[in-house]
């Protein structure tokens, strides 16, 4: 299953609780063009610390239409996953530093940034 | 076999067959009363017998079904007694955990907790088994931990403890066809998703589900997965119907059997539904499946039944008196268990959150069907465990006043009724319930009413039909010992709120 088409949203920066409605937005996005699958990537400052989990359980909660695969990387691996994109994904940026949004340029990649609303 | 890859375990409440008796296992959602906490787990949870290897006789279904996946594909997977999973542990690659309540915040679990204000064993135990495992050491070896079962969503609200135990990914739903992704990544070292939910469109069909391969949990086999009643606070409904051939149902039975667990529990939301198209009863279908077990198993009983289909099946087809002279044929058992849903006697709250609970009635004829439901079990000496929501969302008192009035008229049938307070696990699951659990004073009029419909039925039970082969004597001294010290402690409790005793109210009996 995890090898079937997923639609790829990435997140970077501050999660707050902006950033959570426009995931929302997202899945209810994905979920009217008639998709099944979401997959969500959480770039944070450590993999080690799963809290980020408690800004998203309502939006997950809510959901009972879609398959959702949640996965979580460093932030300094964002710009090379960014390179190896295959497919389009949408990554959703909050507040994240100049010099790292600079790094994550690609063809594929459609950057939606939380606060230009 | 030295070591086992893939190893599937759980806590010791949820690794235990409760004595053969499904119901005692139900206390492992309460906390000890009254008792030390080791007798408590003993009468809710004894120890499973195991062989050389520390595999289980009896294991939770949902791990057989696991198990039997990972061994057709070839992995080298097994379920192992919890007290035994840190001899494989250092060398395992997988470790999978499967629960129906972590942590104690599903029903009936809740509710001793918020009454009694203490943690129920079957948190306690998971937590214990979980601190009691090497995990950083095996963690070093590349261990991945993968946790699911029907409480999987419970982790959500414990990120601190997926961080502490190590725990690599929650996977909500129906496993099927994820968890071997799961396992080629842990065995590539690729790392693992963190959380996976499993929408409708990813469930297994029937060809995809796995015969079990050793005996399940006093026999417990599915025959159905999904329900079509659509209430909002489940969420077993959220999934496609899917009914289990016959031909799958009788393997699975015979496996219990060649392992020595003669008894068997039909599994299903909705057992009556068998081969049912949408809520129109098959008969057929349910004769033919309840004369195959009868072939194989020396008593048989039922996970879950609504009350509208029990009612439909009996007064349609007199179908609840024929499956009873095929249940109890040959003096074979004289009785038989099952879980019903009650859920509230308000024909405005049954309208909103559970529309088609009572069909093929109107939702406004719900306490009728609730009570003609009752009487049908009794004369049929099948035995409910019933349960109540008491705060779902919009609740007013009324509504609850309504459900005691219905309680009022139950008193004559023989039933356990267990009053819940709402947790929100289908299409009301994102409610912040436990931040909104609000005892009424209409709700404690409920509560004791369910306590003493229970208590008075129980001791009957006990004494009519549970527990009659001579090694279960010290169990039944012990639940009946158990069922006075709550008649001394209700009637204490009664006396502090400065309420008038209800208990001496005979119920009528009906025969």
């Amino acid at each position: 299953m995890l090898k079937e088409h997923f639609s790829e949203v990435w997140f970077a920066g501050e999660l707050d609780e902006e950033s959570v409605k426009k995931l929302r937005e997202k899945m209810i996005s994905i979920l009217k063009k008639g998709e099944r699958r979401i997959r969500f990537r959480f770039y944070l400052k450590s993999r080690e610390n799963s809290q980020y989990l408690d800004a998203i359980r309502k939006i997950l909660l809510e959901n009972t239409a879609l398959t959702i695969v949640i996965e979580d990387e460093c932030i300094e691996k964002l710009p090379e996953d960014v390179e190896k994109i295959g497919g389009q994904v949408v990554l959703i940026v909050n507040n994240l530093p100049p010099e790292v949004l600079k790094t994550v340029e690609g063809e594929r990649l459609v950057i939606e940034e939380v606060k230009a609303g | 076999m030295k070591h086992v890859d893939i190893i599937l375990s759980t806590d010791r409440t949820m690794m235990s067959n409760h004595h053969g008796k499904e119901f005692l296992g139900f206390m492992a959602t309460g906390p000890p009363i009254g008792v030390p906490e080791r007798v408590w787990m003993w009468i809710a949870a004894p120890k499973m017998r195991v062989d050389a290897m520390g595999r289980p006789w009896q294991a939770p279904y949902a791990l057989r079904k696991l198990e039997a996946l990972l061994q057709n594909e070839g992995y080298n997977a097994a379920v192992i007694d919890p007290d035994h999973v840190n001899r494989y542990l250092e060398h395992a690659k997988i470790l999978m955990l499967s629960h129906h309540d972590y942590f104690a915040l599903c029903p009936p679990s809740s509710e001793w907790w918020i009454v009694t204000k203490k943690e129920p064993v079957n948190a306690k135990s998971f937590r214990e088994f979980m601190e009691s495992l090497n995990i950083p050491k095996a963690k070093k070896k590349g261990l991945k931990i993968i946790v699911g079962g029907p409480a999987a969503w419970q982790w959500l609200y414990k990120p601190d403890l997926l961080d502490r135990w190590g725990i690599d990914t929650v996977v909500d739903g129906e496993g099927e066809k994820v968890v071997l992704d799961l396992v080629e990544k842990a065995y590539a070292g690729e790392p693992l998703p963190r959380y996976i939910f499993v929408g409708p469109g990813d469930v297994p069909k029937i060809e995809e589900i796995p015969i079990i391969k050793h005996a399940s949990v006093n026999g417990l086999v599915e025959i159905m997965r999904g329900c079509p009643r659509g209430c909002k606070f489940c969420s077993v409904t959220l999934r496609p119907l899917r009914h289990i051939p016959l031909d799958m149902i009788e393997k699975e039975i015979l496996v219990n059997v060649r392992e020595g667990v003669r008894s068997g529990i039909l599994h299903s939301e909705d057992v009556l539904l068998y081969g049912a198209k949408g809520i129109n009863l098959n008969p057929d279908a349910l004769i033919k499946l309840h004369k195959m077990a009868r072939k194989h198993l020396t008593t048989i009983a039922w996970s879950h039944a609504s009350l509208a289909a029990i009612k439909n099946a009996e007064e349609e087809y007199k179908l609840i008196t024929k499956l009873r002279e095929i249940i109890c044929a040959d003096g074979l058992q004289d009785y038989w268990g099952v879980e019903v849903g009650i859920e509230t006697g308000s024909v405005k709250l049954a309208k909103k959150v559970m529309p088609a609970k009572a069909a093929p009635y109107p939702a406004e004829k719900w306490p009728e069907i609730v009570e003609d439901a009752f009487a049908i079990m009794h004369e049929n000496n099948i035995i409910p465990a019933a349960t109540l929501i008491l705060g779902l969302p919009e609740e007013t008192p009324d509504d609850v006043v309504a459900t005691a009035e219905l309680l009022d008229r139950l008193k004559p049938y023989r039933s356990l009724i267990v009053p819940m307070f709402f947790v929100p696990m289908g299409l009301l699951k994102n409610k912040d319930w436990f931040s909104e659990v609000h005892v009424s004073n209409e709700h404690i009029e409920v509560m004791r009413r369910c306590l003493w419909h229970s208590v008075r039925w129980a001791e009957e039970i006990i004494d009519k039909f549970y527990l009659e082969k001579p090694q279960y004597y010290p169990l039944k001294l012990l639940l009946k010992a158990f069922l006075k010290y709550v008649r001394h402690k209700g009637r204490e409790a009664e006396k502090s709120l400065g309420l008038a005793p209800i208990e001496t109210e005979a119920a009528p009996t009906v025969h």
